[in-house]
């Protein structure tokens, strides 16, 4: 299929579409109906609605006031936190979107993607490393912010459900870092009457992910959009008994995981589970084992595994794990479409698949993004517009591939490049050797990942050789990739050949070193 | 699957000083899948990430009684210099 090319497709089922809503406006309408309920915990800082929603106008003042203007795009380079929440909802308010950046990352990628925004007001940490920071905000709780809402009113800016809300930066296949543009109706979209279940007045969930992920939306306004509450975790790495005691003391009932974190409970110390009442795993293929151990201590306990890129926000499908969900040879079913998405599979000519053949997997509906930041050539190519039962619709082409069964469930079947999971983090191979080959002691090098029996990511293996001359050690190479690449990106296994093997058409004989012993 | 450390790592093998040293380079290796870890041999030398981290905190903290971040693991990523930091945190 190519860009241009508009693609008739037919039987597509008439999907829910819920009502459009801004993230903000979903908040303060909450906030108007419930002023006293509790939003966000953070520590001993307990933060209800009205509290959340004064604090967040009074940065949004301070926002315009230091010229944020709506349609901009905000870098946030704040720790995860109840005052970031209360800043992005400013951010929001004034009109504009916000990208949080993680501190974390190396200073070189952090300025490449400040270049992309190129934005003047770019807030951060006081006495911190600058890293392009312009304007600060030092810690403090919310309700002393809130306190000034009476002397600076400010009418939060009303948006349009299509409007930006905020950009998600994924790792590029270049080593360029993409900005994955989401509107605010692609936010909202799955929350709220008729929506997942786990969310609203009465729910809570532990706020984990880290802020540049998209998944941070999911367990943030997932629950302010609808009534619920958010409690911050401010430890980056999820350990059980801090699950045990989120659950036992903070009453956190809905939670979402990456797999290899939800295998790693399993394994260590699945009681840590018990009082949950939704949980949501994904980001990488299920482990049938995994998944039936947990089944078999908590069958009434809902299990959902999650599915879908950023590029159709947070998530696309999902599926309620059975027992027998184990046993299904190509794995363990993604499921079907999340409220007001809907999913079809296109052949490689561009022609839809009928049910039980493999084809691409395509995403339509108010969450797929409004494209690529500053890269219309990949938005033409990802996004294209789609002829459906004579309307013309966007479209996400999701690089994905699977089937839908007999009946309508998805199965996932691997990628179509070389971008994989690890972690729960989206790697594009290409992006870490772009920064391995940009060392100039590396001759060539290849980066690969290695998989389980279960075709679960286990490590990424960078091959390489050196140049003439060049002395450096695997702990040197790792040393600088970690100047270059966020920590998650970084191989875990170093690998000097004095050749890399080669197919006879001259290309790197990537299958090769995948299969090659640690 | 258990390697053999010397594969891994050209410096010479260094034993653990004490037995905290020694219970945390049990774990260390035990979820690492080496069959020995030195004092100066860094969690990342034998393929450690942050998942990893996680692991080997959760087994120490559930053995041997001690709070543990992996934070302190990714940074303080030798043998020695991690087990220290378990020390100062249980002070």
């Amino acid at each position: 299929m190519t860009a241009e090319t508009d693609v008739p497709v037919p039987d597509v089922p008439a999907a829910y579409v819920p009502p459009p809503r801004s993230v903000h406006a979903a908040v303060a309408a909450h906030a108007d109906r419930a002023p006293g309920a509790l939003a966000l915990v953070q520590g001993e800082e307990r933060i209800d609605y009205r509290t959340l929603a004064s604090a967040a106008r009074v940065l949004a003042g301070r926002l315009t006031d230091w010229g944020v203007r709506p349609g901009d795009i905000v870098p946030l380079l704040l720790p995860r936190g109840a005052q970031l929440i209360a800043l992005q909802l400013g951010v929001l308010m004034s009109g504009a979107a916000y990208a949080t950046l993680d501190p974390r990352w190396p200073a070189s990628r952090l300025a490449a993607i400040l270049a992309q925004l190129d934005d003047p007001v770019v807030v951060g940490r006081p006495g911190g490393e600058p890293l392009g920071v312009t304007r600060t905000l030092a810690p403090g709780p919310l309700a002393a912010l809130a306190a000034g809402a009476a002397t600076r009113p400010f009418t939060p800016v009303r948006t349009a459900p299509d409007d930006l809300a905020t950009v998600f930066f994924t790792s590029g296949s270049t080593g360029v870092p993409k900005g994955v543009l989401i509107p605010h109706r692609a936010v909202t979209r799955m929350f709220g009457p008729g929506g997942l279940d786990g969310f609203g007045p009465g729910h809570t969930t532990a706020q984990v992910a880290p802020g540049a992920w998209d998944m941070y939306a999911f367990e943030l306004w997932g629950q302010l959009t609808t009534g619920g509450t958010c409690v911050v975790v401010e430890e980056n790495h999820l350990m059980p008994g801090r699950l045990r005691a989120l659950v036992a003391e903070q009453g956190v009932d809905t939670l979402w995981l990456t797999t290899s974190l939800f295998n790693l409970v399993v394994d260590e110390d699945p009681d840590a589970f018990a009082g949950l009442g939704t949980l949501y795993v994904g980001g990488e293929k299920q482990s049938p084992r995994h998944v039936a151990r947990f089944l078999e201590r908590f069958p009434d306990l809902p299990l959902w595994n999650g599915f879908g890129p950023a590029e159709n926000c947070m998530l696309t499908t999902v599926h309620r794990m059975r027992p027998a969900d184990t046993t299904v040879p190509t794995g363990i079913p993604v499921g079907r479409p999340v409220p007001g998405t809907t999913v079809l599979l296109l052949r490689e000519d561009g022609t839809p698949a009928p049910r039980g053949e493999r084809g691409e997997i395509v995403a339509l509906g108010p969450g797929v993004a409004l494209g690529y930041l500053n890269n219309a050539t990949l938005t033409r190519e990802r996004f294209p517009t789609l002829e459906i039962d004579g309307q013309r619709r966007r479209a996400l082409r999701t690089g994905d591939l699977g089937l839908l069964d007999e009946h309508g469930v998805l199965h996932y079947h691997g990628r179509r490049d070389r971008q994989v999971k690890l972690s729960g983090n989206r790697i594009e191979l290409g992006d870490i050797e772009a920064a391995a080959g940009a060392l100039p002691e590396i001759r060539t090098c290849a980066a690969v990942a290695r998989t389980d029996a279960g075709g679960t990511v286990e490590h990424i293996a960078l091959v390489y050789t050196l140049a003439e001359g060049a002395e450096l050690t695997a702990r040197d190479v790792r040393r600088k990739l970690t100047g270059t690449l966020p920590a998650y990106a970084v191989p875990g296994r170093f690998e000097q050949l004095d050749e890399l093997p080669r197919r006879e058409n001259g290309k790197v004989d990537l299958s090769a070193l995948e299969r090659r012993p640690r | 699957m258990t390697e053999n450390r010397d594969v891994v790592c050209k410096a010479e093998y260094e034993p653990p000083a004490d037995e905290l040293e020694q219970q945390v380079a049990d774990v260390m290796a035990e979820v690492l899948g080496v069959d020995l870890v030195g004092r100066r041999d860094s969690f990342y030398d034998f393929g450690g990430t942050s998942l990893a981290a996680i692991r080997i905190c959760a087994r120490i903290e559930r053995r041997l009684g001690f709070k543990v971040d992996p934070a302190w693991l990714l940074e303080y990523d030798e043998l020695a210099d991690f087990t220290e930091q378990i020390r100062l945190g249980a002070e």
